[in-house]
């Protein structure tokens, strides 16, 4: 499946989709899918981590700083943040750089 | 937690959402009932004023942007100021005539700006009917190939008619031409006053026997039961739990005109700034006339659901009010008569 994150690829980098968009209302992500014509809405920590990704962050680096800003163990903060970007990128919101 | 409850969230937050920009009331087409107030002057926003404005709104966290007119593309820095939109990730809407959306240009606007939808306007089944309406000959049959050739650039199309009584006896037509098209669309049975209040459209406004016509059009396309979510005092309810705001008018959107004007919404013809003299992010925080508006959609709020599911069932609109009375909290017309068919005897709403 081509969404798949590799825990190895973690140096992998992302953007959102040419033909999403994104922004951040309050604390939440919301991603309007064009093409689907479907809207994603993340929590607090997925806008964080979306944001990192627009910033061209890689993987590691969005782990560090999520684990530096919420206080989680580095082990869970990977865990999720693999599993909200292979989340997104199965929704077509985001796409390997 | 789910869209709808984010949007309400930027209603009682005052989260600057949507933004509409109004950016000529030029157009090349005529229509007889535009709701445009062509006698409006002032100076027109440049093209910087209009790169800084969208600055302004995407620091501010707006998603959604409608850029109208008049017709759109008759501006004349149209595709700048949309392809800096593009380029700042705004969701972007196109409300255009679409007369001008030759192929060449349906492409351009797929390339440049990649909007969401654009949204066209038919007004009828027929030449006759059309024309009739936009007073000028041959304009319905270059719409029918211009969204021909928007669908073809990928364009993602929505057609928005108005029911009236030149068009009333042909609206099962209009169904079917439309999924004919393969379009989304969308049929206002409420042809409204122009913005400065001259009622001269309503000359034209559908009978009881065409909108009772348009209501059996749609329950034999979408199947029985059908009813507009306006008319559903339940939906309403729904729609409105957890805020205690009737709209979003000048809570999480607003509209621009021309020359620079800041108003709550398309429909709420008050301005409440002016981008000549504050930047929209001042007048969204500091504007007393907005602070109005806001309390005026709670206070509109309370009274409908003090008239129960005639007051929900309304679908009342303060910038309509105000547009017909000058009071945004006076019932007008068609809300009356929705009222009514509630079972409910039409109330004059006054500010508690």
């Amino acid at each position: 499946m081509y969404w798949t994150v590799s825990m190895e690829a973690t140096a992998q980098r992302y953007r959102v989709d040419p033909h999403a968009r994104f922004r951040v209302l309050d604390d939440e992500g919301v991603f309007i899918l064009q093409d689907a014509g479907e809207v994603l809405v993340v929590n607090a920590v997925g806008a964080f981590i979306v944001e990192r990704l627009k910033a061209d962050a890689s993987l590691d680096e969005i782990v560090d700083a999520v684990t530096e800003r919420y206080e989680v163990e580095s082990t869970q903060a990977r865990t999720d943040a693999i599993a909200l970007v292979e989340t997104l990128l199965k929704a077509g919101a985001i796409v390997k750089s | 937690m789910s869209y709808s409850d984010t949007v309400k969230r930027t209603w009682n937050d005052n989260r600057l959402m949507s933004a509409m920009l109004e950016l000529t009331y030029a157009c090349n087409l005529d229509c007889t009932f535009c709701y445009n107030d062509l006698s409006l002057g002032g100076k027109r926003l440049s093209l910087d004023q209009y790169r800084s404005l969208l600055d302004d709104l995407a620091a501010m966290g707006v998603l959604n942007l409608t850029l109208t007119g008049g017709e759109p593309l008759a501006h004349p820095h149209f595709f700048e100021i949309a392809g800096h939109a593009r380029a700042l990730g705004f969701v972007i809407r196109l409300k255009t005539n679409g007369h001008a959306v030759r192929e060449p240009v349906a492409l351009r606007i797929r390339d440049e700006i990649d909007p969401f939808l654009v949204e066209v306007s038919v007004h009828g089944a027929t030449a006759a009917t059309h024309d009739r309406q936009t007073r000028v000959p041959g304009s319905f049959r270059r719409l029918l190939a211009n969204i021909d050739a928007m669908k073809r650039a990928r364009l993602r199309v929505k057609v928005n008619s108005v029911l009236t009584r030149w068009n009333e006896s042909e609206v099962e037509r209009m169904l079917a031409l439309f999924d004919e098209l393969g379009v989304q669309f969308q049929i206002d049975p409420e042809v409204k006053p122009k913005d400065d209040g001259d009622p001269s459209p309503l000359s034209i406004e559908a009978s009881a026997e065409g909108q009772a016509r348009y209501r059996r059009a749609l329950e034999a396309r979408f199947g029985g039961g059908t009813k507009r979510t306006s008319e559903s005092a339940g939906e309403q309810r729904t729609m409105r739990a957890g805020t205690d705001k009737h709209c979003g008018a000048g809570s999480n959107n607003l509209t621009i005109d021309p020359y620079g004007r800041v108003l709550p919404c398309v429909q709420w013809r008050v301005a409440v700034g002016n981008l000549h003299e504050q930047p929209v992010s001042a007048i969204w925080g500091a504007s007393s006339a907005l602070r109005e508006v806001r309390e005026t959609t709670r206070a509109v709020r309370k009274k409908l659901e003090a008239l129960g599911d005639a007051g929900l069932a309304s679908s009342f609109c303060p910038g309509a009010a105000h547009t017909y009375s000058g009071d945004p909290l006076q019932v007008y017309p068609p809300a009356a008569k929705r009222m009514a068919e509630t079972g409910r005897a039409p109330v004059r709403l006054t500010v508690l």
